[in-house]
């Protein structure tokens, strides 16, 4: 990629610290979720954001749409500030960054026509005649997908990759150049999410498009992303390249990850994974990198120091001792 | 092929729901052999967790047409027997569940000792209580919880989701059964704690000779463990064979386009067109002729028995291909 490309989201040094609260409402704890993270993205690029769950991608995802307000850092928007202490975005700057639920068919009202649902979010960002609406959101319909006879229809009487498709829709009527997508193949059988795969990547070309992906799915990253960056306990990890991440994983947790996945056909792995234990928990975390209680080549350097990123066989890892 | 521990011959059942019936299982096989781990694959709705279910005898009373075939469990007809004998000889001991999501499997309001106990003394009716605690406390050790006393006065929301599913593991070792009806058991867990279950469920129904069906929809989770894989689709037999037949030279057409719609890295994308058929009204013959490339005339019309191909490998398809995915 060319250098000059200005980035379209830039996040900056971005945490979210929740209150754990005991009795009373006083604070026992702070868990964070996210914890110091920066990267940028290039427009028209996928990023994919994986790791396992309570490791924070979805809060950061969420942080980065506005849903949270961060504890400290900024997401900067072609280099306006969106997000930081303090910051309130404007009608506009919404509809530019937007979020698409994991399950976008619990997120349509159940007593509201399909229509009605993708009526809303021009109603309150646009001030259009309702005749200029309905010409959007026919548009819209059959981008996506949808034949027209569905805008009458209510959200149980279309299929689960319909209400799929109407939650997209919802989205693109407000033409956002930067789309989260949460996780948007959970839940889905093999057969359809190629189908569901294809639509994002038509929908990329088509309103030229900057996807976050939010998945847990390995396979489904690396068939979609640009780049990929993984997350454990809140922190970012290691992040690069696509292809440099699957074939040569820098940090010990990113080849756990990539060790931990059935290959159909290679060897089987079950037998002999060696990663033990669980995550420990985010509200009380283990001093140094948070990683070393389950690494096998921890050693004493890595629970007094945190290591940062830095710049490893093509990608960039937070860890003392990368590589193989 | 070991002696069938299990034979399920051309079950049909169906759901009697308000607007008529749902036919969920239409004339369905399935063999297992004594220590065998089987996997049972296809997507939602393809009736793998009903025949699951129909085999441990947990189908919802009442609601339930059972048209015709057999549950054969050694030489008993499970279907055929009283319900008070298969209770009391069967489920639950002979025959035992581990159920998808651990977090709701068990009372928030028990400590987990507590629940484990209770299910031996009513399982394990020939131990006497040390006994009884002895072996509770083996196969803790067994399915490798750290502090197996100390889980043991927990209460389960104190434990997570990974230990939670050892746990499970560990009561449905308890009876000592010679089948486990493995329900979707890593489906809730993260891929790395998976590669952890899948390992011990391995290494345990070895150890203690323990056949199992595993019902899941994650083909690589089924390439991970099992001996022989069986697909399903809208509620028909497909195609069964040892693991590696399956994954190497899978021959009926819907397993072809199942693993063919799997990412393999390389960016193609490729899904299997069309919908699953409504089962309250399948189309007649094979359920998978409307969307399948290689349907023939018949295929509409005539259900394919489930016997075509070779040996451990069978079938049930009108026009399957020769060789190889492709």
């Amino acid at each position: 990629m060319a250098e000059p490309i200005a980035p379209i989201l830039e996040i900056d040094g971005l945490s979210k610290i929740f209150p754990v609260l005991g009795s009373f409402g006083r604070v026992k704890a702070r868990l964070h979720a996210v914890d110091n993270v920066s990267f940028s993205l290039a427009p028209g690029e996928v990023l994919g954001l994986v790791g396992e769950s309570g490791c924070g991608k979805s809060t950061l995802g969420k942080t980065i749409m506005g849903i949270h307000e961060p504890s400290a850092g900024e997401v900067r928007f072609e280099g306006n500030v969106i997000a930081g202490s303090g910051v309130r975005r404007d009608n506009a700057m919404r509809a530019k960054v937007q979020y698409a639920y994991q399950d976008p068919g619990a997120s349509l009202d159940p007593r509201w026509k399909i229509r009605d649902s993708l009526h809303e979010p021009l109603v309150v960002h646009t001030n259009g005649s309702r005749a200029m609406r309905d010409a959007q959101v026919r548009e819209i319909v059959r981008l996506v997908g949808l034949p027209e006879g569905h805008l009458d229809l209510y959200p149980h009487e279309i299929s689960g990759g319909q209400q799929r498709r109407v939650g997209l829709a919802r989205i693109l009527t407000l033409r956002p150049r930067v789309v989260v997508l949460d996780e948007p193949t959970s839940g889905l059988d093999v057969s359809v999410q190629a189908t569901v795969l294809t639509l994002f990547r038509d929908l990329q070309r088509e309103f030229n498009l900057t996807y976050i992906l939010v998945s847990h799915d390995l396979a489904v990253v690396r068939t979609m992303c640009d780049r990929v960056a993984v997350m454990y306990l809140g922190k970012l990890v290691e992040i690069g390249p696509t292809e440099a991440i699957f074939a040569n994983p820098q940090h010990p947790y990113t080849r756990s990850l990539l060790a931990a996945t059935p290959r159909i056909g290679g060897k089987r792995i079950a037998a002999e994974f060696t990663l033990t234990g669980e995550p420990p928990d985010p509200a009380n975390l283990p001093s140094g990198c948070r990683f070393r209680t389950r690494c096998l080549k921890a050693q004493p350097r890595c629970s007094t120091e945190e290591p940062g990123l830095m710049p490893s066989a093509g990608s960039a890892a937070a860890c003392f001792f990368p590589g193989p | 092929m070991a002696e069938a521990l299990l034979a399920v011959e051309e079950l049909s059942l169906s759901y009697r729901v308000e607007a008529g019936l749902v036919r969920v299982l239409d004339g369905v096989s399935l063999s297992i052999g004594a220590g065998e781990i089987v996997g049972l694959v296809g997507e939602s709705g393809c009736g793998k967790s009903t025949l699951g279910r129909a085999i441990l005898g947990a189908l919802p009373r009442g609601g339930i047409d059972i048209h015709g075939g057999s549950i054969h469990f050694g030489r008993q007809d499970l279907l055929a027997m009283s319900e008070s004998d298969a209770a009391r000889d069967i489920r639950g001991r002979a025959i035992t569940l581990i159920p998808q999501d651990p977090f709701t499997s068990f009372n928030p309001l028990f400590t987990i000792g507590g629940q484990i106990r209770d299910l031996a003394r009513f399982k394990c009716t020939d131990l006497s209580k040390p006994q009884r605690e002895t072996r509770i406390l083996e196969l803790l050790d067994a399915v490798q919880l750290p502090q197996p006393r100390q889980i043991l006065s927990k209460y389960p929301h104190e434990v997570s989701g990974g230990q939670r599913q050892r746990l499970m593991i560990a009561m449905a070792l308890l009876p000592g059964p010679s089948l486990i009806v493995a329900d979707e058991p890593t489906t809730a867990l993260d891929v790395t704690i998976q590669a952890q279950i899948l390992g011990l469920l391995r290494r345990l129904a070895n150890d203690h000779g323990c056949a199992v069906l595993f019902t899941t929809h994650d083909l690589g989770a089924a390439y991970e463990i099992c001996d022989s894989v069986a697909v399903m689709y809208a509620g028909q037999n497909a195609e069964a064979a040892p693991v590696d037949v399956f994954f190497e030279r899978p021959r009926h057409p819907y397993t072809q386009a199942l693993l063919a719609s799997l990412l393999d890295g390389s960016g193609r994308l490729q899904g299997i067109p069309g919908e699953v058929p409504n089962l309250m009204a399948p189309p007649p013959g094979c359920r998978f002729a409307p969307r399948c490339t290689r349907a023939i005339d018949v295929c509409g019309s005539q259900r394919p028995r489930f016997d075509g191909g070779v040996g451990d490998h069978r079938l049930a398809c009108h026009n399957p291909a020769e060789t190889s995915r492709g």
